[in-house]
């Protein structure tokens, strides 16, 4: 059917897009896109009620921010890998200027300046920053071509710590972790030496031993998890219990009882939402959604005869891989509690359409420069 | 570009990218490579693939974790139904239990559907598709609630309460947008009105509002939060014996067409209420049903002047307050039945006997009378006192809120005393009733009651064992001789009084055709194990009664049926009550002194027949009334002339009068022979040689007991019945079953009594 009505041979630019993009998983992202536009009816049901809304209305934005996300991903998903990279350096370098700006005249919430108000909208520069920097970092990392003096390398170690530097000061330590990933990541596969990689590996060791000793939140965190005795684990445990009602199909979207009295629901903790509502076959489900997308896509880089596409591929996928470990890993205690968006299905506009701009440039860094179908 | 991989028709399924075969091959590659020279392609390829591996371990874990998180199969069961959601912290209320565990109250599940009108688009289609759902709801009323509610910017408005799971089921599949279901407890009673006096109810929202209700709802408030299951309230009722009581009661109301009845079962020694029941009475469950006149609990908020059944705390009181050594004087003395008057009033009998009657005859007969005249030979402070050792002044201790304030006499002047003295002028609950009798018969011990099992605090010691042993046989005679021969179910040896009494119509003063009908009882009455009390609220005197509607016909007859239920229920079997029965008798057949013409006794005189010479004992300082000297200094003996035919009052009281004046005594000096010939004239002889009768009490009972009078005779029989009274063992406890124990084998105990062990 797809033969005939979107011809192979045709030099459309649909047509060549079709028969390129991974379309498996772009169907398995806007799965997810549509049913975090769901969830959020009910993720931020609370939040309404408790500010007096009706039960929709703080699901109404993320539905626009969601679609919009989903239109974004697909339009991104149309370039070729040499716009994706023009397109990242210059909002790699915008990112810069607003993470800057931010500092300057962003708006202080919970002790952070993150947010920038821009036309009315609350955006969040940081988010736009992870994927550009991804694409930005990995042309730095593939023009060094494995070479650790290479000025380009040494641009990238520059741009990271650039970025990092700005980010610890709004602070944002969990972005700070995405972005040294998404690095890592992205200096691993880039073909330095093995003895780089581990001296790489000790540094991130020691900037995290470094964030525990320098910031007591963090340590806070870290001593909480290691010991929930010393501390306030009222939300986790919320989160596990949250787990624990929900049951094979859960209690029904809309019908969670303890997610009422689960902070950040629908942000930090949304997958316990789902634990409670949905039930463990569909949080199943939604885990294998993210693991069939990183398997695949993992599974495509390696194949991947253009070093850029491969390291930029790679480190956009960290991100997108690393939030979720990050936000799963928190609701479950698995690790330190982190506020963390979890890709597609967190409420939050600017990591919505930060993340179809990701998702939709890592789509089109999959898509072979022939048709390979 | 090297190594380009060649399409495949597998992509679509990333078949060709799971090819185990082509990365083993890249891996191969990319060692010879490695071996060769760097190849950054294949180094890169190989370290996606470790980072591969890695995620999917990371992925790995996540899903390990979250079924050890989520455990969905442990009891998976026990999860909420589908999509209604429960109160979190909804109130569990323990169950309410009688003594054997039956429940009374108890929390059912339950669901409330509640509506946000502010989120309905149209709440009149939203009124109607939820009447369709709900059996009793009106779209019309539910479209009403909703327009109100969001025109007065209300939140919340409950849609409707406790309905059944299959319309909660119902109305969630309806979809109405602003509509939400609770899950939480209905508090149910499924035993209907059956005590439910005790029980009490709640309101809507479960929280207890009367009776033992308000005691769960407490009790759950205290455990609320501490992660505890909340013991039952196990009360001391025994529903099989509670069910008996409110079957007799409503079947003696009915016949007599009542307006009201009460009635109590309770253990005599321990307290404990086995059974209470106040008709008419509701269903806790059906609200309609719960109107004032439904919801007065008349067993204990309700105070009454009972009349005649307080008469037998007189007697107590009486003996209690005299000296065992002059009982027999007591028991001896006749007392004047005739009509007797008192500031206000005039006493009379309501069968009057018209003639001098004994201790004894005074409680069997229920003489107004002859009480009154006991009753003064202590003196009002004494009978007051009385009364209130044996409770009757404080608010009985219950677990229940609803109880009565008794009403006594503000001030026990000589008209309040006498009237206290049958039951008259003073208002008490049938609870008071049954714990004051339960002293005078269980060897004289004040219970506590309680409607707890277990729950009694120990009694008081307010009565003596001897006097209480000598009430039991009196008691005793009122049902074999007197008036509560009704009530005499065979074999369980009941003893009881009866009681009648005008009620205050609402116009004010006494009522003839408002009265209580009451008895009051206890079985058996040689080693009393239960008292019941029965009353019925305004009979209507029928056919079947003769025209009467007393106590001893209303009351008493509805005792022995209900005695003859119970008893067997809580392990008192019928027996011979011969021996027991024949002691009490002796106290009617007693040597008769009223051949005496005078009898010495403390403050009262025992013939007022005109022109007989009375010798009054002076123990009180008081003037008192009819036909006595106001000059009464203790210790002394005064000699009154009668000069009236009864008890009437013949002077302005407080005020001596002429005849009664101790000038009198020249008369006594005169007296002529033919009194002198009625009995011993000893006492009188030697007054006589006093012109100032101020003769040391001493002095006075030498000449009683100086020579073998006929009086003398009287007082030694008398002393023998009352020594045979006392020296009675109580029934030996061990052969009956202890109230809470419900014989196993009924046969074996039947046989355990009839061998007599």
């Amino acid at each position: 059917m797809p033969h005939r009505l979107i011809p192979k041979r045709d030099n459309s630019v649909f047509s060549q897009w079709w028969w390129s993009a991974d379309l498996p998983v772009l169907a398995a992202l806007a799965a997810l896109i549509f049913f975090g536009m769901l969830l959020s009816f009910s993720a931020t049901q609370p939040l309404a009620a408790s500010l007096g809304q009706q039960h929709y209305a703080r699901a109404m934005p993320h539905m626009a921010y969601a679609l919009v996300a989903l239109a974004l991903l697909v339009a991104v998903s149309f370039l070729n890998a040499d716009a994706v990279r023009r397109a990242a350096i210059i909002a790699c370098a915008a990112c810069v200027v607003l993470l800057v700006a931010t500092l300057v005249i962003g708006t202080e919430i919970k002790g952070a300046r993150r947010w920038l108000n821009v036309f009315g909208f609350s955006v969040q520069p940081s988010e736009f920053a992870k994927p550009a920097f991804a694409v930005a970092a990995a042309w730095l990392l593939t023009a060094a071509g494995g070479r650790f003096r290479h000025p380009a390398s040494l641009a990238a170690f520059g741009l990271c710590a650039l970025l990092c530097g700005l980010l610890l000061l709004q602070p944002d330590i969990g972005q700070t972790v995405i972005v040294i990933f998404i690095f890592g990541a992205e200096f691993f596969v880039a073909g330095f030496s093995p003895f780089l990689v581990a001296a790489l590996a000790l540094l991130g060791a020691l900037i995290l031993l470094g964030a525990y000793h320098l910031f007591p939140h963090v340590a806070e965190r870290i001593n909480i998890f290691l010991d929930p005795a010393s501390g306030d684990t009222y939300q986790v445990e919320r989160s596990l219990e949250a787990f624990g009602a929900g049951g094979w199909r859960g209690v029904g979207l809309l019908d969670g009882q303890i997610k009422q009295k689960l902070p950040d629901r629908q942000s930090d903790f949304i997958f316990a939402v789902i634990g409670e509502e949905m039930g463990f076959v569909f949080a199943l489900l939604v885990v294998l959604t993210f693991m069939f997308i990183a398997v695949r896509v993992l599974l495509k880089l390696s194949r991947e005869p253009r070093a850029f596409a491969a390291v930029a591929g790679v480190g956009l996928l960290t991100q997108f891989i690393a939030q979720t470990f990050v936000n799963v890993g928190s609701s479950l205690q698995m690790i330190p509690t982190k506020g963390m968006t979890l890709p597609f299905l967190s409420h939050g506009g600017s990591s919505l359409l930060a993340m179809g701009l990701g998702m939709g440039a890592l789509l089109a860094l999959l898509r072979s420069p022939h048709i390979t179908r | 570009m090297p190594n380009t991989p060649s399409p495949s028709p597998d992509f679509l399924l990333g078949r060709d990218l799971l090819s185990h075969t082509g990365a083993m091959r890249r891996l191969h590659r990319h060692r010879s490579c490695q071996n060769s020279g760097a190849d950054p392609m294949e180094r890169r390829n190989l370290r996606i693939l470790v980072c591969l591996v890695l995620v999917c371990c990371g992925f790995a874990t996540i899903i390990f974790r979250l079924g050890a998180v989520m455990a969905p199969w442990d009891n998976d069961s026990a999860k909420l139904p589908h999509p209604i959601r429960a109160i979190a912290d909804a109130a569990e209320k323990p169950v309410i239990t009688d003594r054997h565990g039956e429940i009374l109250a108890m929390d059912l599940p339950a669901y409330s559907p509640y509506a946000r009108p502010k989120e309905m688009r149209n709440p009149r289609r939203a009124a109607r598709l939820l009447a369709s759902a709900i059996e009793d709801a009106s779209p019309v009323e539910l479209a009403a609630a909703f327009q109100n509610a969001a025109d007065n910017d209300e939140p919340f408005v409950w849609v409707a309460r406790y309905i059944s799971p299959r319309e909660a089921r119902a109305v969630m599949k309806r979809g109405v947008v602003g509509v939400e279901m609770m899950a939480t407890k209905r508090r149910s009673h499924p035993l209907g009105s059956l005590a439910s006096h005790v029980t009490g109810f709640t309101d809507i929202d479960g929280r207890g509002l009367a009776g033992m209700e308000r005691l769960a709802s407490a009790r759950a408030e205290e455990g609320r939060g501490s992660g505890e299951e909340i013991a039952p309230v196990a009360l001391s009722l025994d529903l099989r014996v509670q069910h008996a009581l409110e079957e007799e009661l409503h079947a003696t109301m009915t016949k007599f067409q009542g307006k009201g009845a009460a009635g109590v079962v309770m253990d005599a020694n321990s307290g404990e209420i086995l059974a209470i029941a106040s008709l008419p009475n509701f269903h806790p469950d059906r609200r309609e049903m719960l109107n004032e006149e439904n919801r007065f609990n008349r067993a204990t908020l309700g105070v009454y002047e009972f009349g005649s059944v307080l008469k037998p705390l007189t007697y107590a009181t009486v003996m209690e307050a005299t000296p065992r050594g002059e009982w027999s004087a007591l028991f001896a003395s006749r007392y004047s039945t005739s009509p007797m008057r008192i500031p206000g009033y005039t006493i009379t009998d309501y069968r009057p006997k018209h003639a001098n009657v004994k201790f004894a005859e005074g409680m069997i007969h229920s003489s107004n009378v002859t009480t009154a005249k006991v009753m003064r030979r202590i003196g009002a402070p004494s009978l007051r006192d009385g009364f209130h050792r044996l409770g009757m002044a404080e608010i009985a201790p219950l677990e229940l809120g609803e109880r009565g304030l008794p009403q006594m006499p503000a001030k026990w002047g000589p008209t309040e005393s006498v009237t206290a003295s049958y039951g008259h002028g003073i208002a008490v609950s049938p609870v008071h009733i049954v714990r004051a009798f339960a002293a005078v018969v269980n060897g004289g011990v004040l219970p506590s009651p309680t409607l707890l099992k277990g729950g009694a605090a120990p009694g008081a010691r307010v009565l003596s064992a001897e006097t209480s042993a000598v009430m039991r046989r009196l008691l005793r005679l009122v049902v074999l001789e007197g008036t509560g021969r009704k009530a005499d179910a065979d074999g369980y040896l009941v003893g009881g009084k009866t009681g009648t009494a005008n009620q205050v119509s609402p116009s004010g003063g006494y009522d003839d055709n408002l009265r209580i009908a009451s008895f009051v009882a206890a079985f058996p009455m040689d080693a009393p194990r239960y008292v019941t009390f029965m009353m019925v609220e305004n009979p209507v005197p029928s056919e079947d009664s003769f025209g009467f509607a007393t106590g001893g016909w209303v009351a008493a007859s509805a005792t022995r049926l209900l005695v003859a239920r119970i008893a067997p229920l809580l392990g008192v079997l019928p027996r011979d009550s011969e021996e027991f029965d024949t002691g009490a008798l002796n106290f009617l057949n007693t040597p008769d002194v009223n051949a005496a013409p005078f009898v010495v006794v403390n403050n009262e005189t025992t013939d007022y027949s005109p022109g007989i010479l009375s010798v009054v004992h002076n123990t009180i300082d008081s003037n008192d009334i009819d036909n006595e000297a106001t000059d009464y200094k203790p210790g002394a003996l005064s000699v009154v002339h009668n000069k009236t035919t009864d008890n009437e009052t013949d002077t302005l009281h407080g005020r001596p009068s002429p005849s009664l004046s101790l000038n009198n005594f020249n008369f006594l000096r005169a007296a002529p022979a033919g009194i002198s010939g009625r009995g011993s004239l000893e006492p009188t002889a030697r007054q006589s040689e006093n012109p100032l009768p101020l003769m040391p009490k001493a002095v006075q009972e030498d000449a009683i007991t100086a020579d073998a009078s006929p009086v003398n005779e009287s007082i030694d029989a008398i002393d023998a019945i009352i020594a045979d009274t006392l020296s009675v063992q109580p029934v030996d406890e061990t052969v009956i079953p202890a109230a809470d124990e419900t014989p196993a084998d009924i046969t074996s105990l039947i046989q355990l009594v009839l061998s007599g062990t």
